[in-house]
């Protein structure tokens, strides 16, 4: 691994970590564009003749010379998108947001479900569902990690769209095998739709942008 | 540094200038690192403009309407085995104001800084 490489993996990871939690396609922007800076300096110097450790030591200084900006550059950015989220009319944060509310109700199942399952609460429990212990356990176990999907889902809506439709997606889906409820089925639907949407509405991070 | 609001910082007018000699000489467009080397050598300077101060100047450029900017076409840039370019251009507005801070500057263009915009 040369003295440029080394020098990159380095920018690279100060890049990702004060770009983190950043508006996606912002973080992705200047990503994709200090990787490019990085490319075009490493090919620079190699037609310079330069020592592969002496440009990976410009590139190193490159990097912790523009750190004081790059942290200034991240606060007025954070600060920009908090100023417009709190613009932002009520009308259309209802329209991005609305699925969460089916999207909750359904881990608030999947919670109650585990309770029951686990038999941790006497009546609810104990042979509720299922009397095999073993059976037990495991749906309760299973329905653990449907609600936890689906939190996590919602917590990662901004940051990682794309995986948390898919989180949201996988922690509604078993609420439809018990059909005959009617509600929670139902709002595992609103959830599930809203999901896509906001998967389909929302720029993956991993697009270069355009 | 503390800068009056809207006002240019050195580095922001070094790179407005040097981005209008380069549209003049028949290259409208640039990226970073090669507006980085401009600078450098317009300032016979043995660094380069860091990351951070370089990119932080450009955006602050275009939240201004000074310089635009586009992703290259990403065909151009896999046949020739690299990362996408973002390219820049200077507006028209971008022009004018090159026009005005270049007579405080001529002679002493401003030295591309190192330290945090």
């Amino acid at each position: 691994m040369s003295g440029i490489d080394l020098a990159s993996g380095f920018t690279r990871s100060w890049v990702r970590l004060y770009t983190r939690r950043l508006d996606p396609e912002l973080r992705e922007t200047r990503i994709a564009e200090i990787e490019s800076d990085l490319w075009e300096h490493g090919r620079d110097s190699e037609e310079a003749g330069a020592a592969p450790s002496d440009a990976g030591l410009q590139i190193v200084a490159r990097c912790l010379a523009g750190m004081p900006a790059d942290l200034a550059w991240r606060s007025d950015a954070a600060r920009r998108a908090r100023s417009s989220r709190r613009r932002e009319p009520m009308n259309e944060v209802i329209r991005r947001s609305w699925w969460l509310v089916p999207a909750a109700l359904v881990g608030l199942f999947d919670v109650m479900l585990f309770l029951a399952q686990s038999g941790r609460y006497g009546g609810l429990g104990g042979g509720f569902l299922e009397p095999r212990i073993g059976v037990r356990l495991a749906a309760s176990a299973a329905w653990l990690v449907f609600a936890v999907c689906i939190a996590a889902g919602i917590a990662l809506r901004n940051r990682r769209p794309q995986r948390a439709g898919w989180l949201v997606i996988v922690g509604s889906l078993p609420a439809l095998l018990l059909f005959w409820m009617v509600v929670p089925p139902l709002l595992a639907v609103a959830a599930i739709v809203g999901a896509v949407l906001h998967m389909t509405s929302t720029p993956s991070p991993a697009q270069t942008p355009a | 540094m503390r800068r009056r609001k809207g006002a240019l910082i050195p580095i922001e007018a070094a790179i407005l200038e040097a981005a209008v000699d380069l549209q003049r000489r028949g290259e409208p467009e640039f990226h970073g690192f090669f507006i980085a080397k401009v600078l450098r050598d317009l300032d016979d300077a043995r660094r380069l403009t860091a990351h951070g101060t370089l990119y932080k100047a450009l955006a602050r450029l275009q939240k201004a309407g000074f310089v635009d900017s586009r992703w290259e076409d990403p065909d151009a840039a896999a046949a020739e085995g690299r990362p996408r370019r973002r390219l820049y251009r200077v507006t028209g507005l971008g022009e004018r104001v090159a026009a005005e801070v270049r007579p405080a500057s001529r002679g002493q263009l401003p030295k591309p800084r190192l330290e945090p915009a």
